[in-house]
């Protein structure tokens, strides 16, 4: 443990090297300060930004396929036109057409949408000032990471636009042997993922260094914001996991291009015909190497939003949260569980009843921390002091429905109860209950909340309730009819949403319900979007610390400037020093000395 | 601004930057070659017929393959320890050297890949080979980027000594450390291929 | 540099000369023994064992692991551990036969012959769709007992049959 008292030595003359920076600074053209820039606020807000963009991309998809689940095979004339006729001939989506659409919808939102929002955005800006750090501890790989992920964007929604046969339409999990035999789009596919794993590796190894080695003197691991803890915890699963799919990467490339088979089973027959290649390869292999990255993916996706809901909760009860040595072990614990669970994406594969057993039985342990946490999380709301801020309102909504989005994946982690489930709709609900109201919504409390730090000015309350009480109504609307879709027996990744089946035929409805709420949550989205851009010129202006917070961010200036902290900050205390007893106000900082 | 334990350690973690990135970055190395190795694993396990790699490999060249990546990585270390004693002559030395024998690596492996394109071996041609060329591809790929980065710190790279010899001295011995792992991919990919 | 650190370093290329000898002596030996030709599980565990050796001396000494940091062995324990869990799960739950080798340097896996190896899970799948899984079968190598699988049958409106997984 640190000596809180001491200063940490810097190499040379800080105070010195200040002045002459921010001359240096002033030097920089427009290119090294906006775009190819090495400081962690500039890359965060384009992290922020470029995901904001994609998640908007990412479910005008969505809104399209909506159309066809619940009108499936009607017209839609002007997008008949707008698209063409090898995607909506006379207006009716081509079933291929709707594969893109939904291959694309994922790969873009968990990959290219919400994991650079939440860890590339709010990681890289909030993280070292948090920590009380100047910067990151190797900016300009950080600087590269954006480039990756650029690229990679770039590529993905490129492959939109390629003459034959446009973009990856196997899914988002690209199993083979489809995806192997798949257009060319699914190459794409593949190259923009092994940018985006780029980035994220790079990004982690960055996350994780800077944590360890930047913290300000007196920040113990244990005084850490569990926002820290909660990235921290995330940067080794995307450190340790991402890479067997960077392999797995590869051989389907080498399988497409270079004609190996090490997805292509033997006497594999594909429209009639024997396929030519040597065959003896594996289409499971695929998938243990997809989902052995893609479980602990879907805790990459959680445990940012995990962080800021706890942030945003403790400053908005006015009191400490409850169990926090809880929710740090639970963190540690799941993100170590996370990677031996991931099987239970294939409990219809055919592997035995060992190893079934084994993988319902880590699922089933994997919950407990889970639970954990969002018990500490409710019970941290009992005898608080509730401001209903904006960002508070959002974190209040996330406990139920990451509850719900939890609860409803017990029985898809028994394999028992996944064989009616499996593949069908309710899986689909089950997920987007925990990312879509659950992470989006602790997002969302994340930009209220230090939007004002990043850009100096308040968020406009009103838009923030409008944007909140229409998104929480219409998120249910669209999610909680999949349960029941889903229960009804009708399967994912139906371009008619079941249509054609006799059996289907009563739960269709539902089809309809979901898709109007679609429509309508995108209508409640513009409140979010006037007010992020309409605030940046009339928002309130704030100082250093609007929320009368406690963590170190909120000591340095809104915005910090290049350097972050006009004076190198000192750790005193733990991280929710909120209602001390004795006090004049009911908060004290973690870098006030008194 | 500067970034702080860039070159010193810090206090209670008792090391400086670059090195927690450098093994950070190798763990990461560690689960994409592990991904191979168990994909190697399972192709092989569920295959009706596989060879063992002495009867289609050629076993000679690789063992001398192993051998001047072995030494290679005794005279990059040897680069290292010179610099440690502030020997900058004797560092260039053997990073010179440490570069050329990779060179000589890639030589043996163009010998190798040809005598396998020659004779119509290719990865269409059966699993094995397309492992063998997958796993051996990705290290050579390992090889050059750990050469270039080596030449850099022999060549432009080494201007750094000049005005701050220890920070030099940890970059090439994180170079160093990349360099080992590459050595100790090979050290487990060469029986696995060449031998079993 | 202080002259102890001098002598600190000599004493370290001392020990980096004896780790390159006892490498290149294993070198010869793993290649010698590849040449015995013994059968592959034995194959397999002695040549494990001997790169395991090797590395375990380049990670120790060249890597200069064996004075190293707690936190170094945190991060480079669990991803030895995580590494294994990724080497032996997948096998475990797809492999359900035993090796064979045959003269000539060819092996082959023999399944047994009461059924293709599932154990459970895949029966009484409510899939309304057409199975147009030709590769459903996670065993690629029966050599004795494989079939060509079903064929993909053209769906109408020319969308590919996509496969029954999540």
């Amino acid at each position: 443990m640190s000596d809180p008292t001491a200063v940490a030595s810097k190499p040379h003359g800080a105070h010195e090297a200040h002045g002459a920076h921010e001359a240096y600074h002033e030097e920089l053209g427009f290119w090294r300060k906006y775009v190819f820039s090495v400081d962690h606020k500039v890359i965060g807000i384009q992290y922020a930004v470029t995901g904001l963009l994609f998640l908007l991309f990412g479910f005008s998809l969505m809104m399209l396929m909506r159309w066809q689940l619940a009108y499936p095979g009607q017209a839609v004339g002007w997008l008949g036109k707008l698209l063409g006729d090898n995607r909506m001939p006379g207006g009716v989506m081509l079933p291929e057409f709707y594969n893109e659409l939904g291959a694309m919808h994922g790969t873009i939102m968990v990959f290219l949408g919400v994991v650079p929002l939440a860890v590339g955005g709010f990681g890289n800006f909030v993280l070292p000032l948090q920590i009380g750090a100047p910067d990151m501890a190797f900016p300009k790989i950080n600087m590269m990471s954006y480039q990756c992920y650029f690229l990679g964007g770039v590529t993905m929604l490129g492959s939109f636009f390629i003459p034959a046969g446009g973009a990856a339409q196997s899914g988002w999990t690209s199993y083979p042997p489809l995806a192997n035999i798949a257009g060319s789009g699914q190459t794409w596919w593949l190259i923009g993922m092994i940018f985006l794993i780029t980035s994220s590796l790079l990004g982690s190894i960055n996350f994780i260094v800077t944590t360890i080695q930047l913290r300000a003197p007196g920040l113990t691991f244990m005084r850490f914001p569990i926002f820290v803890w909660a990235q921290f915890v995330t940067s080794f699963l995307l450190l340790l996991a991402f890479p067997p799919l960077e392999a797995a990467g590869v051989l389907q490339l080498m399988d497409r291009v270079a004609g190996s088979s090490f997805f292509m089973p033997s006497g594999l027959v594909v429209s009639g015909q024997v396929a030519a290649n040597a065959g003896g390869g594996n289409p499971l292999l695929w998938q243990h190497l997809f989902w052995f990255l893609a479980h602990p993916e879907v805790y990459v996706l959680i445990l940012p939003g995990m962080g800021i809901v706890a942030e945003v909760i403790a400053n908005n009860t006015r009191k400490p949260l409850w169990g926090y040595r809880s929710m740090v072990y639970a963190l540690g614990f799941l993100g170590f569980m996370s990677f031996i669970v991931w099987a239970h994406h294939m409990f219809m594969t055919g592997m035995g009843t060992v190893m079934s057993t084994f993988f319902q039985t880590t699922t089933m342990i994997i919950s407990i921390p889970s639970v954990v946490i969002l018990t500490a999380l409710i019970l941290s709301l009992w005898g608080g002091s509730i401001r209903f801020t904006t960002p508070m309102l959002f974190a209040l909504g996330f406990l139920p429905m990451f509850g719900i989005g939890g609860l409803t994946g017990l029985p898809l982690g028994l394999s028992v109860t996944d064989i009616p489930l499996h593949d069908t709709y309710y899986v689909i609900g089950h997920f987007h209950y925990v990312v879509a109201p659950g992470t989006l919504f602790a997002l969302m409390a994340g930009i209220y909340y230090w939007y004002p730090k990043a850009t100096g000015r308040m968020m406009n309350d009103f838009l923030g309730k409008l944007h909140f009480w229409g998104s929480f109504v219409f998120m249910n609307v669209l999610f909680m009819p999949m349960f029941f879709l889903g229960l009804a027996g009708v399967s994912r990744r139906l371009y008619d949403g079941g249509a054609s089946y006799q059996f289907a035929q009563p739960a269709l409805h539902y089809n309809v319900i979901s898709s109007w709420g679609a429509w309508m949550l995108a209508v409640a989205q513009i409140p979010f979007i006037i007010n992020f851009f309409m605030s940046l010129k009339t928002g309130r202006k704030v100082g250093a610390n609007p929320w009368d917070a406690t963590t170190l961010e909120w000591a340095a200036p809104s915005p910090p400037p290049h350097g972050n902290f006009e004076h190198p900050p000192e750790v005193y205390r733990g991280p929710y020093e909120y209602s001390v007893p004795g006090r004049q106000t009911d908060f004290q900082p973690q870098f006030e000395r008194a | 601004m500067e970034i702080p334990w860039t070159v010193e350690a810090r206090e209670d973690t008792g090391l400086n930057n670059g090195k927690i990135g450098i093994w950070l970055f190798l763990a990461s190395e560690v689960m994409l070659f592990g991904a191979l190795f168990a994909s190697y694993i399972l192709l092989r396990v569920g295959a009706s017929e596989w060879p063992r790699g002495h009867t289609i490999l050629n076993v000679p060249l690789a063992t001398f393959n192993t051998i001047v990546l072995i030494t290679s990585s005794v005279t990059m270390v040897m680069a290292w320890a010179s610099l440690m004693r502030r020997k900058f002559g004797v560092f260039r030395v053997y990073q010179a050297i440490t570069v050329l024998l990779g060179g000589v690596f890639l030589v043996v492996k163009y010998f190798e890949y040809s005598a396998k394109f020659h004779h119509g071996l290719l990865p269409h041609t059966s699993n094995f080979i397309a492992i063998y060329f997958t796993l051996t591809g990705l290290h050579m790929i390992h090889v050059i980027g750990g050469m270039a980065v080596n030449a850099y710190l022999w060549g432009p790279g080494a201007k750094l000594y000049k005005t701050n010899p220890e920070w030099f001295t940890n970059r090439v011995e994180n170079a160093g450390l990349f360099w080992h792992f590459v050595d100790l991919v090979w050290i487990f990919l060469f029986p696995t291929l060449y031998l079993l | 540099m202080s002259a102890s650190h001098d002598v600190d370093i000599d004493k370290h290329v001392r020990v980096y000369i004896t780790v390159f000898v006892s490498l290149m002596a294993l070198t010869v030996f793993t290649v010698w023994v590849g040449y015995q030709n013994l059968p592959i599980g034995q194959a397999v565990a002695v040549a494990l064992l001997i790169a395991s050796i090797k590395g375990g001396l380049v990670a120790s000494y060249f890597m200069h692991l064996i004075s190293e940091r707690k936190l170094i062995y945190a991060v480079l324990v669990s991803t030895v551990a995580l590494f294994a869990v990724l080497l032996v799960v997948p096998m475990l739950t797809v492999n359900d036969g035993t090796m064979v080798e045959h003269p000539g340097g060819v092996v082959h896996t023999v399944v047994p012959a009461h059924e293709g190896g599932h154990e459970g899970g895949a029966e009484g799948t409510p899939e309304a769709t057409p199975e147009a899984a030709p590769a459903a079968a996670p065993e690629s190598g029966a050599a004795p007992e494989s079939t060509p699988p079903p064929a993909a049958a053209p769906t109408p409106g020319g969308a590919q049959p996509e496969p029954s997984h999540n």
